[in-house]
Protein backbone atom coordinates (compact mmCIF):
# COMPACT_ATOMS: atom_id res chain seq x y z
CA UNK A 1 0.00 0.00 0.00
CA UNK A 2 2.81 2.54 0.67
CA UNK A 3 4.80 1.64 -2.16
CA UNK A 4 1.96 2.28 -4.50
CA UNK A 5 1.25 5.24 -2.34
CA UNK A 6 4.77 6.60 -3.07
CA UNK A 7 4.50 5.57 -6.42
CA UNK A 8 1.49 8.18 -7.12
CA UNK A 9 3.65 10.17 -5.30
CA UNK A 10 6.17 9.81 -7.17
CA UNK A 11 4.15 10.28 -10.85
CA UNK A 12 2.66 13.42 -9.17
CA UNK A 13 5.70 15.30 -8.76
CA UNK A 14 6.66 14.19 -11.84
CA UNK A 15 3.89 16.14 -13.71
CA UNK A 16 4.33 19.29 -11.42
CA UNK A 17 7.80 19.37 -12.84
CA UNK A 18 7.01 18.34 -16.58
CA UNK A 19 4.27 20.93 -16.14
CA UNK A 20 5.98 23.74 -14.40
CA UNK A 21 8.79 23.09 -17.38
CA UNK A 22 6.49 23.47 -20.02
CA UNK A 23 4.62 26.55 -18.50
CA UNK A 24 7.86 28.21 -18.02
CA UNK A 25 8.94 27.49 -21.66
CA UNK A 26 5.98 29.06 -23.05
CA UNK A 27 6.21 32.23 -20.57
CA UNK A 28 9.90 32.74 -21.83
CA UNK A 29 8.87 32.28 -25.70
CA UNK A 30 5.76 34.81 -25.36
CA UNK A 31 8.48 37.23 -23.55
CA UNK A 32 11.03 36.15 -25.67
CA UNK A 33 9.10 37.39 -28.85
CA UNK A 34 7.82 40.25 -27.01
CA UNK A 35 11.22 41.90 -26.74
CA UNK A 36 11.88 41.02 -29.86
CA UNK A 37 9.26 42.50 -31.43
CA UNK A 38 9.53 45.78 -29.41
CA UNK A 39 13.39 46.55 -29.86
CA UNK A 40 12.95 45.50 -33.67
CA UNK A 41 15.14 42.63 -33.15
CA UNK A 42 15.67 40.19 -36.11
CA UNK A 43 17.90 37.37 -36.89
CA UNK A 44 19.63 39.77 -39.38
CA UNK A 45 20.51 42.26 -36.38
CA UNK A 46 20.57 40.18 -33.65
CA UNK A 47 23.72 41.62 -32.46
CA UNK A 48 21.34 44.19 -30.71
CA UNK A 49 19.88 41.52 -28.60
CA UNK A 50 20.97 41.88 -24.68
CA UNK A 51 22.17 38.28 -24.55
CA UNK A 52 24.04 38.76 -27.36
CA UNK A 53 26.14 41.86 -25.72
CA UNK A 54 26.00 40.41 -22.47
CA UNK A 55 27.46 36.93 -23.46
CA UNK A 56 31.03 35.94 -25.24
CA UNK A 57 30.17 34.76 -29.05
CA UNK A 58 30.74 31.07 -27.95
CA UNK A 59 28.19 31.37 -24.81
CA UNK A 60 25.52 33.05 -27.49
CA UNK A 61 25.92 30.09 -29.95
CA UNK A 62 25.12 27.38 -27.27
CA UNK A 63 22.07 29.50 -26.29
CA UNK A 64 21.19 30.32 -29.88
CA UNK A 65 21.13 27.06 -30.77
CA UNK A 66 20.82 24.48 -27.89
CA UNK A 67 18.68 26.25 -25.64
CA UNK A 68 16.29 28.15 -28.33
CA UNK A 69 16.06 24.75 -30.15
CA UNK A 70 15.57 22.82 -26.99
CA UNK A 71 12.49 25.17 -26.54
CA UNK A 72 11.37 25.46 -29.73
CA UNK A 73 11.48 21.75 -30.52
CA UNK A 74 9.82 21.57 -27.15
CA UNK A 75 6.57 23.70 -27.65
CA UNK A 76 6.50 21.89 -31.40
CA UNK A 77 6.34 18.74 -29.44
CA UNK A 78 3.30 20.40 -26.56
CA UNK A 79 1.56 21.56 -30.03
CA UNK A 80 1.68 18.09 -31.27
CA UNK A 81 0.50 16.37 -27.95
CA UNK A 82 -2.18 19.01 -27.68
CA UNK A 83 -3.39 18.12 -31.05
CA UNK A 84 -3.51 14.54 -30.13
CA UNK A 85 -5.02 15.03 -26.98
CA UNK A 86 -8.03 16.94 -28.15
CA UNK A 87 -8.07 15.53 -31.65
CA UNK A 88 -11.37 14.53 -30.86
CA UNK A 89 -12.76 17.78 -30.00
CA UNK A 90 -10.50 19.65 -32.81
CA UNK A 91 -11.53 16.84 -35.76
CA UNK A 92 -13.29 19.54 -37.70
CA UNK A 93 -10.63 21.84 -37.85
CA UNK A 94 -8.15 19.23 -39.68
CA UNK A 95 -6.86 20.23 -43.07
CA UNK A 96 -8.98 17.75 -44.89
CA UNK A 97 -6.75 18.19 -48.21
CA UNK A 98 -3.53 19.45 -49.36
CA UNK A 99 -4.66 22.68 -49.99
CA UNK A 100 -5.94 23.57 -46.87
CA UNK A 101 -3.02 22.16 -45.03
CA UNK A 102 -1.11 24.26 -47.17
CA UNK A 103 -3.34 27.51 -46.12
CA UNK A 104 -2.91 26.42 -42.79
CA UNK A 105 0.92 26.34 -42.80
CA UNK A 106 0.99 29.78 -44.70
CA UNK A 107 -0.63 31.34 -41.42
CA UNK A 108 1.32 29.80 -38.54
CA UNK A 109 4.37 31.49 -38.70
CA UNK A 110 6.38 28.60 -37.14
CA UNK A 111 10.21 27.33 -38.19
CA UNK A 112 11.15 23.66 -39.47
CA UNK A 113 11.98 22.58 -35.75
CA UNK A 114 9.00 23.75 -34.46
CA UNK A 115 6.36 22.14 -36.90
CA UNK A 116 8.32 18.39 -37.40
CA UNK A 117 6.93 17.09 -34.03
CA UNK A 118 3.62 18.14 -35.39
CA UNK A 119 3.76 15.40 -38.09
CA UNK A 120 3.23 12.31 -36.02
CA UNK A 121 0.17 13.96 -34.63
CA UNK A 122 -1.00 15.33 -37.97
CA UNK A 123 -0.46 12.44 -39.39
CA UNK A 124 -3.03 10.43 -37.69
CA UNK A 125 -5.92 12.73 -38.14
CA UNK A 126 -5.22 13.45 -41.66
CA UNK A 127 -3.61 11.62 -44.92
CA UNK A 128 0.11 11.79 -44.86
CA UNK A 129 0.51 13.92 -47.91
CA UNK A 130 -1.15 16.58 -46.26
CA UNK A 131 0.87 16.26 -43.61
CA UNK A 132 3.78 16.11 -45.46
CA UNK A 133 2.43 19.55 -47.20
CA UNK A 134 1.72 20.74 -43.69
CA UNK A 135 5.54 20.76 -42.60
CA UNK A 136 6.74 21.40 -45.82
CA UNK A 137 4.69 24.65 -46.48
CA UNK A 138 5.14 26.25 -42.60
CA UNK A 139 8.44 27.39 -42.78
CA UNK A 140 8.18 28.68 -46.48
CA UNK A 141 5.34 31.03 -45.90
CA UNK A 142 3.52 33.41 -43.03
CA UNK A 143 1.78 36.46 -43.60
CA UNK A 144 4.83 38.05 -42.71
CA UNK A 145 7.24 36.47 -44.92
CA UNK A 146 4.63 37.17 -47.77
CA UNK A 147 4.66 40.93 -46.65
CA UNK A 148 8.33 41.31 -46.72
CA UNK A 149 9.05 39.10 -49.67
CA UNK A 150 6.89 42.02 -51.31
CA UNK A 151 8.13 45.49 -49.19
CA UNK A 152 11.90 44.00 -49.65
CA UNK A 153 11.79 41.86 -53.09
CA UNK A 154 9.16 43.20 -55.07
CA UNK A 155 6.02 41.58 -56.63
CA UNK A 156 7.93 39.73 -59.31
CA UNK A 157 9.56 37.79 -56.03
CA UNK A 158 6.74 37.26 -53.86
CA UNK A 159 4.57 36.12 -56.52
CA UNK A 160 6.84 33.44 -57.76
CA UNK A 161 7.65 32.26 -53.98
CA UNK A 162 4.28 31.79 -53.09
CA UNK A 163 3.37 29.62 -56.43
CA UNK A 164 6.93 27.83 -55.72
CA UNK A 165 5.87 27.27 -52.37
CA UNK A 166 2.63 26.02 -53.03
CA UNK A 167 3.87 23.82 -56.12
CA UNK A 168 6.55 22.16 -54.16
CA UNK A 169 4.63 21.45 -50.65
CA UNK A 170 2.00 19.50 -52.81
CA UNK A 171 4.40 17.96 -54.68
CA UNK A 172 6.26 16.79 -52.11
CA UNK A 173 3.54 15.28 -50.13
CA UNK A 174 2.24 13.36 -52.91
CA UNK A 175 5.73 12.10 -54.11
CA UNK A 176 6.68 10.98 -50.00
CA UNK A 177 2.68 9.89 -49.86
CA UNK A 178 3.22 7.46 -53.17
CA UNK A 179 7.45 6.42 -51.72
CA UNK A 180 5.71 5.75 -48.32
CA UNK A 181 3.07 3.27 -49.82
CA UNK A 182 4.65 1.84 -52.86
CA UNK A 183 7.58 0.85 -51.03
CA UNK A 184 5.40 -0.34 -47.87
CA UNK A 185 8.06 2.47 -45.52
CA UNK A 186 6.72 2.15 -41.91
CA UNK A 187 5.99 5.85 -40.72
CA UNK A 188 7.83 6.08 -37.95
CA UNK A 189 7.01 8.92 -35.01
CA UNK A 190 8.04 9.05 -31.81
CA UNK A 191 4.45 9.42 -30.66
CA UNK A 192 4.10 5.77 -31.88
CA UNK A 193 4.09 2.47 -29.03
CA UNK A 194 6.66 0.23 -29.75
CA UNK A 195 4.48 -2.73 -28.08
CA UNK A 196 0.47 -2.17 -29.06
CA UNK A 197 -0.13 -2.75 -24.99
CA UNK A 198 3.16 -1.23 -23.15
CA UNK A 199 1.50 2.17 -21.90
CA UNK A 200 5.69 3.67 -22.13
CA UNK A 201 4.30 7.34 -22.85
CA UNK A 202 1.76 9.29 -20.16
CA UNK A 203 -1.46 10.41 -20.61
CA UNK A 204 -0.65 13.64 -18.78
CA UNK A 205 0.25 16.54 -22.02
CA UNK A 206 2.66 17.81 -20.14
CA UNK A 207 4.50 14.67 -18.73
CA UNK A 208 4.23 13.21 -22.64
CA UNK A 209 5.60 16.27 -23.40
CA UNK A 210 8.42 15.77 -21.61
CA UNK A 211 9.10 11.99 -22.37
CA UNK A 212 8.85 12.67 -25.71
CA UNK A 213 11.36 15.91 -25.58
CA UNK A 214 13.38 13.65 -23.81
CA UNK A 215 13.16 11.22 -26.27
CA UNK A 216 14.85 13.42 -28.98
CA UNK A 217 17.28 14.63 -26.61
CA UNK A 218 20.52 13.48 -28.40
CA UNK A 219 19.03 14.46 -31.59
CA UNK A 220 18.97 18.40 -30.51
CA UNK A 221 22.29 17.68 -29.43
CA UNK A 222 23.73 16.77 -32.27
CA UNK A 223 21.58 19.09 -34.30
CA UNK A 224 22.62 21.69 -32.48
CA UNK A 225 26.15 20.89 -32.80
CA UNK A 226 26.05 20.84 -36.47
CA UNK A 227 24.38 24.26 -37.32
CA UNK A 228 27.12 26.18 -34.33
CA UNK A 229 30.22 24.39 -37.11
CA UNK A 230 27.87 25.71 -39.41
CA UNK A 231 27.78 29.29 -38.04
CA UNK A 232 31.27 29.72 -37.50
CA UNK A 233 31.98 28.16 -40.89
CA UNK A 234 29.19 30.53 -42.30
CA UNK A 235 29.24 29.95 -46.21
CA UNK A 236 26.55 33.05 -46.25
CA UNK A 237 29.61 35.14 -46.50
CA UNK A 238 31.33 33.48 -49.40
CA UNK A 239 28.36 33.89 -51.53
CA UNK A 240 28.23 37.31 -51.29
CA UNK A 241 31.90 37.88 -52.40
CA UNK A 242 30.90 36.20 -55.29
CA UNK A 243 30.28 37.04 -59.25
CA UNK A 244 27.13 34.71 -60.44
CA UNK A 245 28.02 35.09 -64.07
CA UNK A 246 28.34 31.71 -64.53
CA UNK A 247 24.24 30.29 -63.89
CA UNK A 248 24.90 26.92 -63.29
CA UNK A 249 27.64 27.11 -60.94
CA UNK A 250 25.90 29.91 -59.06
CA UNK A 251 22.72 27.45 -58.81
CA UNK A 252 24.49 24.93 -57.57
CA UNK A 253 26.85 27.07 -55.16
CA UNK A 254 22.82 28.21 -53.85
CA UNK A 255 22.17 24.68 -53.45
CA UNK A 256 24.75 23.76 -51.75
CA UNK A 257 24.79 26.76 -49.24
CA UNK A 258 20.75 26.49 -48.92
CA UNK A 259 20.09 22.64 -47.67
CA UNK A 260 22.25 22.81 -44.65
CA UNK A 261 22.22 26.30 -43.53
CA UNK A 262 18.45 27.81 -41.65
CA UNK A 263 17.10 31.14 -42.34
CA UNK A 264 14.08 32.11 -39.69
CA UNK A 265 11.55 33.89 -40.91
CA UNK A 266 12.43 35.89 -44.05
CA UNK A 267 15.95 36.59 -43.28
CA UNK A 268 16.81 35.24 -46.52
CA UNK A 269 14.82 37.85 -48.16
CA UNK A 270 17.04 39.93 -46.42
CA UNK A 271 20.11 38.48 -47.65
CA UNK A 272 18.95 38.22 -51.27
CA UNK A 273 18.10 41.63 -51.44
CA UNK A 274 21.42 43.44 -52.37
CA UNK A 275 22.52 40.04 -54.33
CA UNK A 276 19.61 40.09 -56.16
CA UNK A 277 19.90 44.13 -56.58
CA UNK A 278 23.84 44.69 -57.66
CA UNK A 279 24.89 41.10 -58.50
CA UNK A 280 24.22 38.75 -61.43
CA UNK A 281 22.36 36.33 -59.32
CA UNK A 282 19.07 35.02 -61.64
CA UNK A 283 15.87 34.92 -59.86
CA UNK A 284 16.01 31.15 -60.45
CA UNK A 285 19.34 30.90 -58.27
CA UNK A 286 17.52 33.57 -55.37
CA UNK A 287 14.19 31.47 -55.06
CA UNK A 288 16.75 28.59 -54.77
CA UNK A 289 18.32 29.56 -51.91
CA UNK A 290 15.27 30.89 -50.51
CA UNK A 291 13.13 27.55 -50.84
CA UNK A 292 16.09 25.06 -50.05
CA UNK A 293 17.52 27.25 -46.95
CA UNK A 294 13.66 27.40 -45.26
CA UNK A 295 12.31 24.46 -46.44
CA UNK A 296 15.47 22.01 -44.69
CA UNK A 297 18.65 22.67 -42.30
CA UNK A 298 20.89 20.40 -40.67
CA UNK A 299 18.24 20.70 -37.61
CA UNK A 300 15.12 19.97 -39.85
CA UNK A 301 16.83 16.82 -41.27
CA UNK A 302 18.34 15.51 -37.78
CA UNK A 303 14.86 15.80 -36.54
CA UNK A 304 12.95 14.44 -39.53
CA UNK A 305 14.78 10.98 -38.76
CA UNK A 306 13.28 10.62 -35.80
CA UNK A 307 10.00 11.23 -36.74
CA UNK A 308 9.84 10.20 -40.41
CA UNK A 309 12.65 7.26 -40.63
CA UNK A 310 15.71 7.05 -42.35
CA UNK A 311 14.13 6.43 -45.62
CA UNK A 312 11.50 8.75 -45.98
CA UNK A 313 13.90 11.60 -44.38
CA UNK A 314 16.18 10.99 -47.26
CA UNK A 315 13.29 10.64 -49.63
CA UNK A 316 12.19 14.05 -48.75
CA UNK A 317 15.90 15.77 -48.83
CA UNK A 318 16.57 14.47 -52.47
CA UNK A 319 12.58 15.39 -53.32
CA UNK A 320 13.03 18.93 -52.29
CA UNK A 321 16.00 19.47 -53.59
CA UNK A 322 15.46 18.27 -57.04
CA UNK A 323 12.18 19.67 -57.56
CA UNK A 324 13.41 22.94 -56.20
CA UNK A 325 16.61 22.37 -58.80
CA UNK A 326 13.59 22.01 -61.53
CA UNK A 327 11.91 25.53 -59.98
CA UNK A 328 15.31 27.29 -60.58
CA UNK A 329 16.03 26.43 -64.33
CA UNK A 330 12.16 26.70 -65.33
CA UNK A 331 12.16 30.38 -63.13
CA UNK A 332 15.48 31.41 -65.48
CA UNK A 333 14.00 30.04 -68.54
CA UNK A 334 10.88 32.44 -68.11
CA UNK A 335 12.20 35.26 -66.35
CA UNK B 1 0.48 83.22 -42.11
CA UNK B 2 3.17 82.80 -39.72
CA UNK B 3 2.82 79.51 -39.61
CA UNK B 4 2.78 78.41 -43.03
CA UNK B 5 6.12 80.35 -43.19
CA UNK B 6 7.89 78.27 -40.94
CA UNK B 7 6.17 75.18 -42.25
CA UNK B 8 6.99 76.11 -45.29
CA UNK B 9 10.92 77.23 -44.21
CA UNK B 10 10.96 73.91 -42.41
CA UNK B 11 10.70 71.89 -45.73
CA UNK B 12 13.09 73.82 -47.64
CA UNK B 13 15.88 73.25 -44.89
CA UNK B 14 15.24 69.47 -44.89
CA UNK B 15 15.12 69.49 -48.46
CA UNK B 16 18.30 71.04 -48.79
CA UNK B 17 20.03 68.92 -45.70
CA UNK B 18 18.23 65.79 -46.70
CA UNK B 19 20.48 65.17 -50.34
CA UNK B 20 23.57 66.40 -47.90
CA UNK B 21 22.86 63.00 -45.29
CA UNK B 22 22.54 60.65 -47.91
CA UNK B 23 25.81 61.80 -50.26
CA UNK B 24 27.49 58.81 -50.35
CA UNK B 25 30.30 60.70 -52.25
CA UNK B 26 31.94 61.77 -48.90
CA UNK B 27 31.56 58.42 -47.50
CA UNK B 28 33.76 56.45 -50.04
CA UNK B 29 36.49 57.04 -52.54
CA UNK B 30 37.56 55.22 -55.08
CA UNK B 31 41.43 55.45 -56.52
CA UNK B 32 42.13 54.02 -59.63
CA UNK B 33 45.87 52.43 -59.00
CA UNK B 34 46.37 52.37 -63.06
CA UNK B 35 43.94 54.89 -64.21
CA UNK B 36 40.54 54.32 -65.40
CA UNK B 37 39.59 53.32 -68.82
CA UNK B 38 36.42 54.45 -70.88
CA UNK B 39 35.80 50.91 -71.92
CA UNK B 40 36.89 47.74 -70.56
CA UNK B 41 36.94 44.09 -72.66
CA UNK B 42 37.03 40.71 -70.69
CA UNK B 43 40.01 39.74 -69.05
CA UNK B 44 40.90 43.35 -67.93
CA UNK B 45 42.83 44.07 -64.66
CA UNK B 46 41.35 46.80 -62.78
CA UNK B 47 43.50 47.80 -59.28
CA UNK B 48 41.61 49.94 -56.72
CA UNK B 49 41.85 51.39 -53.87
CA UNK B 50 38.58 51.91 -51.70
CA UNK B 51 38.64 54.28 -48.57
CA UNK B 52 35.59 54.77 -46.30
CA UNK B 53 34.92 57.09 -43.88
CA UNK B 54 32.69 55.76 -41.27
CA UNK B 55 32.02 57.12 -37.78
CA UNK B 56 35.04 56.99 -35.12
CA UNK B 57 33.93 54.10 -32.86
CA UNK B 58 33.56 51.68 -35.60
CA UNK B 59 36.22 48.53 -34.74
CA UNK B 60 37.24 45.81 -37.73
CA UNK B 61 34.82 43.83 -36.44
CA UNK B 62 32.04 46.65 -37.33
CA UNK B 63 33.74 47.00 -40.68
CA UNK B 64 32.73 43.75 -41.19
CA UNK B 65 29.06 45.53 -42.29
CA UNK B 66 30.45 46.66 -44.93
CA UNK B 67 30.67 44.58 -47.82
CA UNK B 68 31.38 44.29 -51.76
CA UNK B 69 29.15 43.29 -54.32
CA UNK B 70 30.33 42.75 -57.52
CA UNK B 71 28.27 42.05 -61.18
CA UNK B 72 30.40 41.07 -64.36
CA UNK B 73 33.88 41.13 -62.71
CA UNK B 74 35.33 38.69 -60.24
CA UNK B 75 37.55 39.79 -57.75
CA UNK B 76 41.06 38.31 -57.99
CA UNK B 77 42.33 39.89 -54.68
CA UNK B 78 41.50 41.36 -51.82
CA UNK B 79 42.79 42.79 -48.46
CA UNK B 80 41.23 43.09 -45.18
CA UNK B 81 40.15 46.36 -44.36
CA UNK B 82 43.08 49.06 -42.64
CA UNK B 83 42.74 51.24 -40.28
CA UNK B 84 43.96 54.36 -41.79
CA UNK B 85 43.58 56.98 -39.08
CA UNK B 86 40.02 57.46 -36.66
CA UNK B 87 37.28 56.61 -39.24
CA UNK B 88 39.26 55.93 -42.19
CA UNK B 89 39.52 52.79 -43.45
CA UNK B 90 41.32 51.19 -46.81
CA UNK B 91 41.16 47.92 -48.66
CA UNK B 92 43.23 47.19 -51.38
CA UNK B 93 41.47 45.36 -54.60
CA UNK B 94 42.25 43.85 -57.70
CA UNK B 95 39.55 42.79 -60.30
CA UNK B 96 38.90 41.28 -63.28
CA UNK B 97 36.26 42.04 -65.95
CA UNK B 98 34.08 38.66 -66.70
CA UNK B 99 31.31 40.19 -68.48
CA UNK B 100 28.01 40.09 -68.61
CA UNK B 101 24.70 40.41 -70.40
CA UNK B 102 24.17 44.25 -69.10
CA UNK B 103 27.15 45.34 -70.87
CA UNK B 104 28.17 47.22 -67.65
CA UNK B 105 30.34 45.94 -64.94
CA UNK B 106 29.72 46.76 -61.47
CA UNK B 107 31.16 47.34 -57.71
CA UNK B 108 28.82 48.25 -54.89
CA UNK B 109 30.42 48.85 -51.71
CA UNK B 110 27.43 48.57 -49.47
CA UNK B 111 26.70 48.93 -45.70
CA UNK B 112 23.97 48.52 -43.59
CA UNK B 113 24.76 49.28 -40.05
CA UNK B 114 23.00 51.60 -37.31
CA UNK B 115 26.82 53.69 -37.19
CA UNK B 116 26.89 54.93 -40.67
CA UNK B 117 24.56 53.12 -44.07
CA UNK B 118 25.53 53.99 -47.30
CA UNK B 119 25.49 52.66 -50.94
CA UNK B 120 28.04 53.09 -53.25
CA UNK B 121 28.55 52.36 -56.56
CA UNK B 122 31.39 52.18 -59.82
CA UNK B 123 30.26 51.26 -62.89
CA UNK B 124 32.57 49.91 -65.75
CA UNK B 125 31.42 50.10 -69.55
CA UNK B 126 32.11 46.95 -71.04
CA UNK B 127 32.85 46.62 -74.69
Amino acid sequence: MNTFRIGIKYNENKDLISKWIVISTIVWMVLHTVYMNVMGITPTNRTLCVIYDSLPKWAFYIYEYFFELFIVVLLGIFAGVLIEHFSHKLKRFYPKNQLLAFIYASILPVCSCAVIPMVSSLNKNVNFRSAITFIVAAPLLNPYIVFLSFSVLGIKYAVIRIVASFILAVTTGLILEWIATTLKYDIKGIYKHSKPNCQVVSKNPFRKTMQLTYKILPYIIIAGLLTVTFEYINPKKYLETLSFNLEPVSMLLMLLVGIPIYVCNGTDVIFLQPLLKYTDLSMGSAMMFSLTSSVICISSIIMLYKFLGKKLTISLVITITMLVILFGITINLFT
Amino acid sequence: MMFKLKYCLSIFVLLIIFPVFCNTDNQVQIHFIQGRKNIYKTGDKIELQVTVYVPDEICPDGMDKTKLFISGIKIVRENSWEHIKRGVWQKKLTLEIVGNKKGVAKLTVYRRADKGSFTFQERFNLE
